[in-house]
């Protein structure tokens, strides 16, 4: 004990234990960003990495247990304890509190659910067949199975045996894939315009004869043209949906048969199929080749199966126009006010009080811009503006409904203190030389501005609105309340006239994780997409982020050299 | 081209802050008292007439003669005023006609004990307006016994349940007389059995009941008495049984009384002008009892009359010419005026939009009333109400209801627990965090690693707080509830841990110390921390085992338990979403916050003060405590501040792993409602400018204020801050 007591008794530096609390503060705020990041990284990146598919032998009681035949395949996810008192039986669950292996099992049109967690008892075997094939459907999601064969549409059949049996079908696949491009083009497009344009006259027809009795000459002219142009049109669209039919009956001719784990036979149409592979015979090449086409799958496709399924385009899309809307918006607006505050105001105490607002408002929480979104832009303006120009359509709101336009200009006020502020500080860093140099070559207080604050301060500016940007685009809660859904049937910009649909609801990167995690009918099956997701939103908002930083180090850089 | 920006920059900076103007002026009707305006007048005879009722389709009001006419008053240019005489044949003598709202049924009691069912329909007719049309639905009889009269008639009908009470003027056995009906209809709606049941009720000897009313759900009656007392019934199959009497105006002499909106709350009053409001409360052992809720006086000359209101628990006070609108919830007068003449008859209009009199001369006059929501105000938003069927008053948010049974309860207060359980929640945790890691990076560390620190921890605040919530709501909740006792015995561990490594360290000998020079301790911390987490997490089973041991039942065993030490202990269930994961996630937002402005204001402590310091002997330690922090005390304080306003309105992360239960406990391990989570719920879903809207929007008023307030303070500290050091340099 003595060593101890001796220990403490020694000449020390006073406070070394403090310090080292303090000191263990920040490694905790570091663990804490450092290990957030990587944990999102992590689970968000795996997603779409190819595993193997391991088939499994179940034993009896497990049979019985769950429901499942004797033999399944699954993908490995991970391994719990098994809880032993779930609340709804009063019994303890067999093997209760043992580790449990949780597969996903898919073939949920079969099984009756999509996962399966099973203890060491109850797997009998375990195997890695390499002639297992694993294909992503339109519904259901994913199916292990073995193939037998494909029946073609002209009556022939590719057997599974021949050696060049998965290239062909995925060439027959590939045809099928461009067809179902083809259709959607065909009815999104093509019929879209003559919907917008049939729309149009019909919505002019009900505005002339609500005008009642009696229609005047032109009037009459008008409707007959309107009538003329109507059964044209509607002709026309017999044509491309003649078209489309056909191709449809063309898609469902194919089919592959299969044999599930344990023996069934089987048979689906190759159009319900998005995408095979063989899991187990993969080299690592073509699993970066996998990953790198799911990954593009993932970025480029719109959302199936509520959401668990498919990619997240939309979500992508809505995200970008919104952002680059409000930019729009913001923009101009800060840079104005912020000249303002700063060059033309007379500083004192008032404008001093309402640069400490303007600041302040930078620290409202969003979903006050939200109530003011939904209460001003939506109901008055929206409301409004509807009443006026599209009454004929009333009740069904046109503006007076959440939608893209509201939201953006919701985020564009939410943001205008972040560019207002920034813009201030970069245009106080402009040297006081530069500014006197060209009063003194006669520039006027305008052609100053324009011609040395502005260029001057252009990084500072920027560097407010990638800060006002990333703070828009990771911003949900005012979104939920001025306009964004789970699903949009179409994008806010596209190939229908007008082409730009500024009244139409969206999806958002931010609302898609939330609705995902929290709404989703299958919020397990949902699971891997909302880290995918969650992946692709933090790295927006990060790389907005240090670009911001970035921009900031470099103006400081500039303006510490440049002064005379 | 001055202008353009002076106009341009002017407008953006008033359409910014004229926002919030938008938001208050929307509130601002929930706090607004009633208004009545300039009445119309119809003059007409009417001498006391039975009843007068709302009316509706362009109709002001029904009144009902004795012999049974219906005069359809309307006091609009282009509708007449219409007389229906009831074509029944026969003299009829009508005592009393009782009505509900809702199905539009009336129920006209005759003198001599028949009970007339008719509905009153509206046709359309030319130019907008409306033909009324009496329906004759049903007739039965009270058996009122030969040459005895009725006296007075209440009824409930809903559900297919239909209770029918007639008062009549033999004292004694069969004074109250009543009959039950049932109809048992099947999932198509048709009616399948029909039961009906006749019965008279027996009062206690010496008590003769003055007034007689049906309360809701076809099983409760109320009988008040000549002296004053009150006596509750229930019926069921059998005949009514007694279940509580009681002098509800104690010793002020009789007493007259009448249900409310709903039929549940009865206010009983005396001529004097002392109303009481008593509501059923459900006992525990099954079956009611009258409690009272609130009471209320109203001055005037003339023996009180009081009118309740069909849609709302509103009511009229009438005493000689003075009239009060009355909210019986939250016992607020809403209104009062003086008439310019006594009325004989007082009853609200149509959905409570006028209230209508007959005068003295039996003139008809219709005040338009605009009071649309007596239920918001002062009281009712911020104060304690005693709601219906409460046992006592509490604060509560309730703010839907499907049926008029249930009225909005829409108190703030624990709305605003929420936020700040959150916010203090979130400062419990993140403050030590930030706070530290502020001083040993602005003072400590070394000066190349201070350049990346700072962007590493403010890149934490661009996190958006969606990914936030939904990492605590999926991923952490399920993780940390079955390890509570490893979290608790991380923050012990871990600080005490390095504290303890820290104190050895001081005392090792310079040479070892030369290892790791001061401002590299870092080398040393993170494995440390990553040493003590390990343990902490394994070291939870055994403190579970130790501190937490419960008797579990059905094994039979001491076991150790967390959550169910938890529930015993404190009574509470421990829920997945509770406060302690908002405020570890809450934390992610708000340290960078509170790091970058504490780090700024230690950083910026003028550096001949710190050399001095250091120059006298003192350990970098005795600097920093004894110079460092006192001068940038107030910094400190601002960022605390700003982390507070980020907290008080965070809205995804509450609104995704919080639970959202509006419910008023300072339990740590039960989740709450906070405001902003709220409005994003139920915005949404609100009526524009109706109750719920508007009370959303003065939530949002008060996170505005709130924050603002907040950040304000935090500027004007970082303000003085900034001149302080100033002078010093």
């Amino acid at each position: 004990m003595s060593g101890v007591s001796d220990f403490i008794a020694r000449p020390r530096t006073i406070g070394e234990t403090w310090v080292w609390l303090t000191g263990m503060g920040l490694v905790a705020a570091l663990v804490m960003i450092i290990g957030l990041f990587g944990f999102i990284c992590y689970r968000g990146v795996i997603v779409f990495w190819p595993t193997t598919i391991v088939e499994l032998e179940l034993s009896q009681e497990a049979q019985e247990r769950f429901g499942l035949p004797e033999k399944i395949a699954g993908r490995y996810l991970g391994e719990s304890p098994r809880v032993a008192w779930p609340s709804t039986v009063d019994e303890m669950r067999p093997g209760g509190g043992l580790p449990e292996k949780k597969y996903f099992i898919g073939n949920e049109e079969s099984y009756g659910s999509r996962f399966g967690a099973f203890t060491s008892d109850e797997v009998v075997a375990r195997t890695k067949p390499l002639n297992l094939l694993v294909a992503e459907r339109l519904e259901f999601g994913e199916a292990f199975l073995y193939p037998v064969e494909i029946k073609l549409s002209n009556g022939g059949a590719i057997s599974a045996d021949s050696p060049d049996f998965l290239t062909l079908f995925r060439e027959e696949l590939n045809q099928i894939n461009q067809r179902r491009k083809a259709i959607q083009r065909l009815e999104k497009v093509q019929i879209g315009q003559i919907s917008w344009r049939i729309e149009k006259l019909r919505t002019e027809e009900r505005g002339i004869r609500r005008k009642g009795e009696p229609v005047s000459s032109s009037d009459a002219a008008r409707l007959e043209r309107i009538e003329e142009e109507l059964s044209g049109l509607e002709n026309r669209y017999r044509v491309f949906a003649l078209e489309a039919r056909s191709l449809r009956e063309l898609q469902g001719a194919s089919h592959l048969v299969y044999r599930l784990p344990h023996g069934e036979l089987d048979e689906i149409s190759l159009d319900k199929v998005n995408r095979v592979y063989a899991p187990n015979r993969l080299n690592l090449w073509q699993k970066v080749r996998l990953y790198v086409e799911s990954l593009h799958l993932f970025l480029t496709e719109s959302p199936r199966e509520s959401n668990t399924a498919g990619g997240i385009f939309p979500a992508i899309f809505g995200t970008f126009v919104m952002t680059v809307l409000m930019s729009a918006a913001v923009l101009p607006f800060g840079v104005i006010a912020a000249l303002y505050l700063h060059e033309y105001a007379r500083q004192g105490p008032l404008v001093r009080l309402v640069r400490i607002s303007v600041l302040n408002l930078a620290g409202v929480p969003s979903i006050v811009f939200g109530v003011f979104g939904l209460g001003f832009f939506v109901y008055f303006i929206g409301g409004g503006i509807d009443s006026l120009f599209f009454s004929e359509r009333l009740p069904t709101a046109t503006f007076g409904t959440g939608g893209i336009f509201w939201a953006s200009l919701t985020l564009a006020l939410m943001t205008v203190p972040v560019v207002i502020v920034a813009t201030e500080e970069a245009l106080a860093a402009v040297p006081a030389g530069l500014r006197e140099a060209s009063y003194a070559c006669g520039a006027s207080k305008w052609q100053t501005t324009v011609r040395v604050l502005i260029p001057g301060s252009l990084p500072g500016i920027l560097t407010g609105l990638i800060l006002a940007m990333a703070r828009g685009a990771g911003e949900v809660a005012p979104l939920m309340l001025v306009g964004v859904v789970k699903l949009a049937p179409s994008l806010p910009i596209n190939l229908v006239p007008p082409f730009i649909h500024l009244d139409r609801k969206f999806m958002h990167l931010g609302f898609h994780i939330y609705d995902l995690g929290f709404q989703s009918p299958n919020a397990e099956a949902a699971l891997p997409m909302v880290f995918a997701s969650t992946v692709l939103l933090i790295l927006l908002v990060v790389v907005l982020n240090i670009g911001a930083i970035l921009l900031r180090n470099h103006l400081r850089r500039k303006y510490t050299t440049d002064t005379f | 081209m001055r202008w353009f920006i002076v106009v341009g920059g002017i407008s953006v900076i008033l359409s910014v802050l004229g926002l919030f103007v938008f938001i208050f002026w929307h509130a601002i009707p929930l706090f607004q008292k009633a208004r009545v305006g300039t009445p119309s007048e119809l003059g007409v005879s009417l001498v006391d007439p039975v009843a007068m009722l709302p009316g509706s389709y362009g109709f002001d009001a029904v009144v009902v003669q004795e012999n049974g006419a219906f005069q359809f008053l309307s006091c609009l240019p282009f509708q007449e005023s219409v007389t229906i005489e009831l074509a029944e044949s026969g003299p009829h003598e009508v005592v009393e006609v009782s009505t509900h709202q809702g199905d539009g049924y009336l129920y006209l009691g005759m003198r001599h004990g028949a009970v007339l069912t008719v509905r009153t329909a509206f046709l359309p007719h030319a130019q907008e307006s409306h033909q009324p049309v009496i329906e004759i639905l049903e007739s039965l009889q009270l058996p009122v016994a030969e040459g005895a009269a009725l006296l007075s008639l209440d009824t409930y009908h809903m559900d297919q349940q239909e209770l029918i009470i007639g008062l009549v003027d033999s004292p004694g056995e069969g004074q109250i007389l009543g009959i039950n009906r049932s109809a048992r209809a099947n999932p198509f709606g048709e009616v399948e059995t029909r039961d009906e049941h006749e019965w008279s009720l027996i009062l206690p000897d010496g008590v003769v009941a003055k007034t007689v009313l049906s309360g809701a759900d076809a099983r409760s009656i109320v009988v008040l008495s000549e002296q004053g007392e009150l006596f509750y019934f229930r019926t069921g199959s059998g005949s009514p049984e007694l279940r509580q009497r009681f002098f509800p105006m104690g010793d002020q002499g009789p007493a007259e009384m009448a249900f409310l909106n709903g039929r549940r709350t009865l206010a009983v009053w005396t001529p004097g002008g002392r109303v009481r409001f008593f509501t059923p409360v459900s006992l525990a052992a099954g079956g009611f009892k009258y409690v009272q809720s609130n009471e209320t006086f109203f001055e005037g000359t003339g023996p009180l009359q009081l009118v309740p209101a069909a849609d709302k628990r509103s009511l009229l006070l009438v005493r000689g010419n003075r009239v009060g609108l009355h909210y019986s919830t939250t016992n607020a007068l809403r209104w009062e005026g003086s008439l310019p003449f006594v009325p004989q008859k007082s009853q609200f209009g149509e959905l409570n939009q006028s209230i209508l009199f007959l005068n003295h001369e039996g003139s008809f006059v219709s005040y338009p009333l605009d009071d649309p929501f007596p239920e918001a105000g002062l009281r009712g938003l911020f104060g304690k109400v005693h709601y219906e069927g409460r046992e006592a008053s509490s604060y509560e948010w309730q703010s839907t209801g499907a049926s008029d049974r249930f009225e909005p309860k829409i108190s703030l207060i624990p709305l605003l627990f929420g936020s700040i359980k959150g916010t203090l929640c979130s400062l419990l945790i993140s403050i030590p965090i930030a706070l530290c890691a502020a001083v040993y990076s602005a003072q400590f560390i070394r000066r190349e690693w201070k350049a990346w620190i700072r962007p590493t921890i403010e890149l934490m605040a661009s996190i958006p707080s969606v990914i936030l919530g939904l990492l605590a709501a999926i991923w952490f909740g399920p993780l940390v509830v079955n390890k509570v006792p490893s979290m608790l015995s991380f923050m012990v561990l871990v600080p005490m841990g390095a504290m303890l490594a820290g104190f050895a360290w001081g005392r090792l000998s310079p040479v070892v110390r030369k290892w790791i020079p001061d401002g590299t301790e870092l080398f040393l911390l993170v494995p440390l921390f990553f040493a003590l987490s390990y343990t902490a997490w394994h070291l939870g089973d055994w403190v579970e085992s130790i501190f937490f041991r419960v008797y579990d039942l059905p094994t039979g065993e001491w076991v150790g338990d967390f959550a169910l030490w938890w529930s015993l202990a404190e009574g509470k269930q421990m829920e997945q979403r509770n406060s302690f994961i908002i405020g570890v996630f809450m934390g992610f937002a708000v340290v960078p916050l509170i790091f970058s402005v504490a780090e700024e204001a230690f950083s910026s402590v003028p550096r001949q003060l710190v050399s001095g310091s250091i120059a006298l002997g003192a350990s970098r330690w005795q600097t920093v405590r004894r110079v460092i922090i006192p001068m940038a005390a107030s910094g400190i304080l601002s960022a605390i501040m700003i982390g507070m306003g980020r907290a008080i309105g965070e809205t995804m992360i509450v609104l995704m792993a919080s639970g959202n239960t509006p419910i008023l406990e300072w339990n740590f391990m039960a989740g709450f409602r906070a405001l902003s989570a709220n409005i994003a719920i139920e915005l949404p879903e609100a009526t524009q400018g109706g109750l719920l809207y508007r009370s959303m929007f003065l939530g949002a008023s008060l996170l505005f204020v709130l924050t603002f307030f907040v950040n304000t303070l935090a500027d004007l500290l970082r303000g003085h801050l900034r001149k302080k050091y100033k002078v010093l340099e």
